[in-house]
């Protein structure tokens, strides 16, 4: 058996394992951990109930599994805190992870993130950031360049953490950095969501799909490409969840991201046993192909089990891409200039010499 | 003295220490848990009690309390 | 910058003599460690005993100690720690690469194993009798579980106490004792001939060496004790010998306040500490003297 990512992309789509010795699992387990895709594997397979299952591969799924266990009954508790504390605003709809686990399907079983997205309306960020900063969502330590850099050309905040639950919230203003130009009438997108079971506003499974899609296609830096493209593919296997193909295509025409929503469903399609509805087939076929960079993306959105030149090339050419689409050329220049510069100063004078000159300053 | 403990919401169990000195509230979902130095039956007033701020913002405590992660 | 940082990484991982990762067995863990940080090997080597470096288990996880990447190459060597090739740590320097390591271990069992109850304590066992000390960093803890570990009793670790959920069972997992600061100055006039790592200076939590734990720990390091008290101590120049008994409700608190992952274990943590605050004493003590602590933990052994 060849253990590589055509042989575990099998697996998921099968549902089968094979019977593997602590050995082989030895091998498997942390390139699962590192994809986050451990828990997920485990609980779409049913790992757990696998008779024989060695010693060693029993621990470590149970303990991946009590962790997003563990999130999922977080994520729910955090959801329903933040949406009393922001109850007097338009809107805050969950994004991402968050999300997926607010749902409670097949997307958020076993599904791992680092933290909780949510999106508020421009003109309450700062109203939003006093009542999460009162109740204990501070910024974490930060650079006055990097906070400037944010808040200016970024489409999310700093980073808050709850002081005492260690809670990661990313509160976003946008769905991409303004700064691209790309950024989309959020109107539109709003028109666009709907209520969890328990109440909590997520995007529509069209909107969805194609923030999820302009997140992994426009992101210079893909960590969990697989974990990724699986999110994809699992918004179309419940057909009564499935994102509707006209109100997806027009959805990407207005707001301008059809490259991006072509991309998705190229990858998805060829990387996955998905099959797509047949408008969204035939509307595929109208769209440029783009052989390379299509090519690219499917290198680093498959499970990484071996080093492959071919994932480091791409992943060098999509992290170029990446800070290419976000930023204007001479924002680019002046971003490196004053990285390599504070790079230059910590090495002259120190890095604490540098931190206790902004204490001064602040 | 024999532990009592009760749910005080399907989320939230309380549980009172067999030394009698006081009880823990524990919210199943976030896994966090408060001790109190009230013994249980101080507490059973407290929530027949009419008046519910009380209990409410002993509550909001429990929420905001957890221990650090690693 | 990342576009800079990966390049650079891409050409530094060609440049660099790859090297053969140390499988490290520290029961019930199994690293498997890589680095070409020469410190790194030379102190791994001079503080785990001999028969710790065995192919024999399968890895749990897989450690690595880089040089940096980017522009800070040229500069300053930089150390950083991955673990399954994620990095959860920003890059120290180079000289402070075994303390990274020692914390990168402590990091990959406290966010990843949840089959135990983890409190961040020191564990020794007189016998198979053991009592835990749960601490704060800065409340002498280390510097207590090191003076036991020389004095007759058996070190079962001084950062994490792995605890079997619902018993009063605690699992060794022998590892160096980390000592900081003014402690270090201290372990060397009463220890001169322990082992000790070179010393780290000026990390985040101040100068920072380690101690390999006597032989009488290392013969253990697979033999399970039972926890007969809970004992939380604070070190406080010039005092004498404080003692206070806590009710289970402050107990429970104190507990809770330095558990790495009872909250993620939901119920079962929170049964398996009520299950100790129950039936256990605890204490909390003050102390100078660390005979007087030693004669106290007796007393308290001898009385169940």
């Amino acid at each position: 058996m060849q253990f590589d990512a055509n042989w575990l992309q099998d697996c998921w789509d099968s549902r089968q394992f094979p019977q593997l010795t602590a050995e082989q699992w030895a091998w498997l387990i942390p390139r699962l951990r590192r994809e986050q895709m451990l828990a997920r594997l485990a609980l779409r397979c049913q790992l757990l109930e696998t008779p024989d299952l060695p010693d060693y591969a029993r621990r470590h799924i149970q303990n991946a599994c009590r962790l997003a266990h563990k999130q999922q009954m977080q994520v729910e508790c955090e959801a329903e805190l933040l949406q009393q504390l922001l109850a007097d605003l338009p809107y805050c709809v969950f994004l991402k992870g968050a999300a997926y686990s607010l749902m409670s399907g097949a997307l958020g079983q076993g599904r791992l993130y680092s933290d909780i997205d949510i999106l508020v309306p421009q003109a309450q960020l700062t109203a939003t950031e006093q009542a999460l900063c009162l109740h204990g969502f501070i910024p974490d330590d930060i650079d006055p360049y990097d906070d400037r850099y944010y808040r200016r050309w970024s489409h999310e905040i700093p980073p808050l953490r709850h002081a005492n639950r260690g809670t990661v919230l990313d509160v976003h203003h946008q769905i991409i950095p303004p700064i691209s130009g790309r950024a989309p009438d959020l109107t539109r997108l709003l028109q666009n969501v709907r209520q969890t079971e328990q109440g909590f506003t997520v995007l529509s499974p069209e909107a969805m799909f194609l923030h999820s899609a302009i997140h992994l296609f426009c992101n210079e830096e893909i960590k969990h490409g697989w974990r990724d493209i699986l999110d994809l593919c699992l918004m179309f296997e419940h057909p009564s969840q499935a994102p509707a193909p006209e109100k997806l295509l027009a959805l990407a025409t207005d707001t301008g991201f059809s490259l991006e929503l072509a991309l998705a469903l190229r990858c998805v399609t060829e990387l996955t046993k998905l099959a797509l509805p047949e408008a969204l087939n035939d509307w595929l076929d109208m769209q440029p192909t783009r052989p390379v960079l299509s090519w690219c993306f499917r290198q680093v959105l498959q499970p990484k089990l071996q080093q492959r030149w071919q994932v480091s090339l791409a992943s060098f050419a999509l992290t170029l891409r990446g800070h290419w689409l976000k930023m204007p050329l001479a924002i680019l220049l002046k971003h490196t200039l004053y990285k390599l510069w504070r790079g230059g100063a910590a090495a002259l004078i120190g890095d604490a010499a540098l931190k206790a000159k902004k204490q001064q300053s602040n | 003295m024999v532990a009592e403990r009760f749910e005080l919401k399907p989320t939230v169990l309380a549980h009172e220490f067999n030394d009698g000195s006081g009880l823990v509230l524990f919210e199943r979902r976030s896994g966090t848990a408060l001790a109190l130095a009230m013994p249980l039956a101080e507490l059973h007033t407290l929530l027949q009690s009419p008046d519910q701020e009380l209990w409410l913002e002993l509550y909001s405590h429990l929420a905001d309390y957890c221990q650090p992660r690693p | 910058m990342s576009s800079i940082a990966t390049l650079l990484t891409i050409v530094s991982r060609v440049l660099n003599v790859s090297t053969m990762p140390v499988q490290l067995s520290l029961p019930p863990f199994c690293f498997s460690i890589d680095t070409a940080n020469s410190l790194v090997s030379e102190n791994l080597r001079r503080l785990y005993p001999v028969e710790a470096f065995t192919q024999a288990a399968l890895v749990d996880y897989h450690l690595q100690l880089l040089p940096g990447v980017g522009i800070h190459r040229f500069y300053h060597q930089q150390a950083r720690f991955l673990c399954d090739g994620r990095e959860p740590f920003t890059p120290l320097p180079a000289a402070h690469g075994y303390a990274m390591l020692e914390w990168g271990m402590n990091w990959a069992i406290a966010s990843q194993e949840f089959s135990h109850v983890i409190v961040h304590a020191g564990v020794l066992a007189f016998g198979d009798h053991a009592v835990m000390f749960p601490a704060p960093p800065g409340s002498g803890k280390s510097t207590l579980t090191l003076w036991l570990a020389f004095h007759g009793w058996r070190l079962l670790s001084d950062e994490m106490g792995l605890l079997v959920p619902n018993s009063l069972d605690v699992l060794p997992f022998v590892r160096p004792i980390c000592l900081k600061n003014r402690s270090i100055e201290l372990a060397k006039q009463w220890l001169p001939d322990a082992v000790y790592s070179t010393i780290c200076h000026d990390t985040h939590k101040g100068d920072v060496i380690h101690v390999s734990p006597p032989e009488l720990s290392w013969q253990h390091k697979t033999r399970p004790a039972q926890l007969r008290a809970i004992v939380f101590p604070k070190y406080q120049a010039g005092s004498a010998l404080q003692i206070t008994k806590l009710n289970q409700a402050q107990a429970f608190m104190e507990l809770a306040n330095n558990a790495f992952n009872m909250s993620l274990l939901g119920q079962l943590g929170f049964d398996s500490a009520l299950l100790l605050v129950e039936q256990l004493p605890v204490y909390q003590i003050q102390y100078a003297d660390l005979s007087e602590v030693t004669q106290f933990l007796h007393e308290v052994l001898d009385a169940i």
